[in-house]
């Protein structure tokens, strides 16, 4: 086994360790540990009132392919794919999830025919509530378009992998003047994202959805040691300049 | 609440495989990478499935629309007449054929190239809005990066400008490595952010398969 692959396996059994700790610990704890992002406040505020008023949750989950890193934000999307469909369950707009990978289509059906089935109640035909719209960044973009503007959408949450073409998405939900929340892990979508959407979630905020919208432990738990492992790495980077200055390394 | 009976069975084989695939990246064992190989071909097969599933569904909606007058016919009749005119020269010439990729060239790349421009001007204009829609310093930064950016990036109106564009002016340095920094400490937080979400997948807490 190669050095690299040790301190990768050193890394990953030690996060592991820590996150079931923290986990456990959390049990006992009471209060929240979550600082207050406003993006979430006025997501959750949204999601009441395009219920009430019934009008359409749209969730852009973004092409991200599952054998690739950028999928993960799309899992994301996923998570709150489920809690926004449990909230519109007696809506008369469901949510609609759009993505532009066979893959995240299929997890975003399971998703919504899980929290249907969660409550006991028949699994309604999925035909427009998870589409698989375009299969390149671009046809993905502009077939967004006619949803955002046709199914009476009122909040466009994006929560996926995007790149430039994220621009033609928000463009049509500025025309509609809906809400925008979204993010990314890539960072030219980031950029588009604090530039236009009204409400972008930056860096490591994306990751941190699921704990703020009420999930479970666990997510909370990986919010905490994500933050005790950023403060590891800003140290150990802060001791490399230092040992550098004096010349050790 | 309902339980699926097979959840349990879900949960397993979804852990599990992400045990073994993440076990056989580290460590150099027959066993191990064999079945890393197998799952990971298994996985490539069935995302080429999900993709066909995919199409179905885009076929399906498109249909329903149609029937129900639903959206702009001409929007429809489009995506059916592009994907025949697709199936058929992918299906007779076959996927590798130039003809193929010339119907790919000649076609899809113009389009989205088009569509790139289209986006530059609709950026230019949404960007201008941010000053009406957030009046706080980190907008008023992020304004003065983007123009300054794009000052460095290319001479303006044929010019170059000194200090800013010229060669390796101090302030294109300077920008870069307050700029690349910034990537980076952006970057590990998605870093970290994509780890954890890894982690609780395979520690069963996220299950988007349903489970």
């Amino acid at each position: 086994m190669s050095i690299n692959n040790l301190i990768g396996l050193a890394f990953l059994f030690f996060f592991i360790l820590m996150l079931v700790a923290v986990y456990f610990l959390l049990e006992k704890r009471k209060g929240s540990i979550l600082r207050e992002i406003p993006a979430f406040y006025y997501l959750q505020r949204a999601i009441g009132l395009s219920v009430e008023d019934g009008k359409r949750i749209h969730l852009a989950l973004g092409w991200g392919n599952l054998f690739e890193e950028p999928f993960s934000s799309g899992l994301i999307g996923l998570n709150i794919l489920e809690r926004l469909t449990r909230v519109a369950l007696f809506s008369d707009k469901p949510p609609m999830a759009t993505s532009g990978n066979g893959g995240l289509m299929l997890l975003s059906q399971d998703t919504i025919r899980h929290s249907y089935r969660s409550f006991g109640l028949a699994v309604p035909h999925q035909i427009y509530e998870s589409q698989m719209i375009g299969v390149t960044p671009f046809s993905y973009a502009i077939a967004t378009q006619p949803i955002i503007k046709d199914e009476k959408v009122s909040v466009d949450i994006l929560l996926g992998h995007f790149n430039s073409e994220l621009g033609l998405i928000l463009d049509a939900s500025e025309r509609q003047n809906n809400l925008s929340i979204g993010g990314s892990e890539n960072l030219t979508a980031q950029a588009i994202f604090y530039g236009i959407s009204n409400f972008p979630l930056i860096g490591e905020e994306v990751y941190a959805t699921g704990a703020y919208m009420g999930s479970n432990r666990m997510h909370k738990a990986s919010i905490q040691v994500q933050d005790y492992f950023r403060w590891g790495i800003i140290l150990f980077i802060l001791m490399g300049i230092v040992l550098k200055v004096l010349g050790i390394l | 609440m309902k339980t699926k009976i097979y959840a349990p069975f879900s949960i397993a084989i979804a852990v599990l495989s992400a045990i073994l695939v993440l076990l056989g990246y580290f460590f150099e064992n027959g066993f191990l990478n064999q079945t890393r190989s197998l799952l990971l071909e298994n996985a490539v097969i069935l995302a080429a499935i999900a993709l066909i599933m995919g199409v179905i569904n885009m076929v399906r909606v498109h249909w329903m629309q149609l029937r129900e007058r639903k959206g702009n016919t001409l929007y429809h009749l489009t995506f059916f007449f592009g994907l025949i005119i697709t199936l058929l020269i992918g299906g007779w010439f076959g996927i590798t054929n130039p003809t193929s990729y010339g119907l790919y060239d000649t076609i899809v790349i113009p389009v989205e190239a088009s569509l790139m421009a289209v986006m530059a001007i609709s950026l230019t204009y949404l960007l201008t809005k941010i000053i009406n829609r957030r009046k706080d310093f980190f907008s008023a930064v992020f304004l003065i990066s983007v123009l300054v950016g794009l000052l460095i990036s290319a001479p303006f109106l044929g010019q170059e400008i000194p200090f800013l564009s010229a060669g390796n002016s101090v302030v294109k340095s300077l920008l870069h490595l307050i700029s690349n920094g910034a990537m980076r400490g952006i970057l590990i937080g998605v870093a970290l952010g994509s780890i954890a979400t890894g982690l609780r997948l395979i520690l069963g807490a996220d299950r988007p398969y349903g489970g």
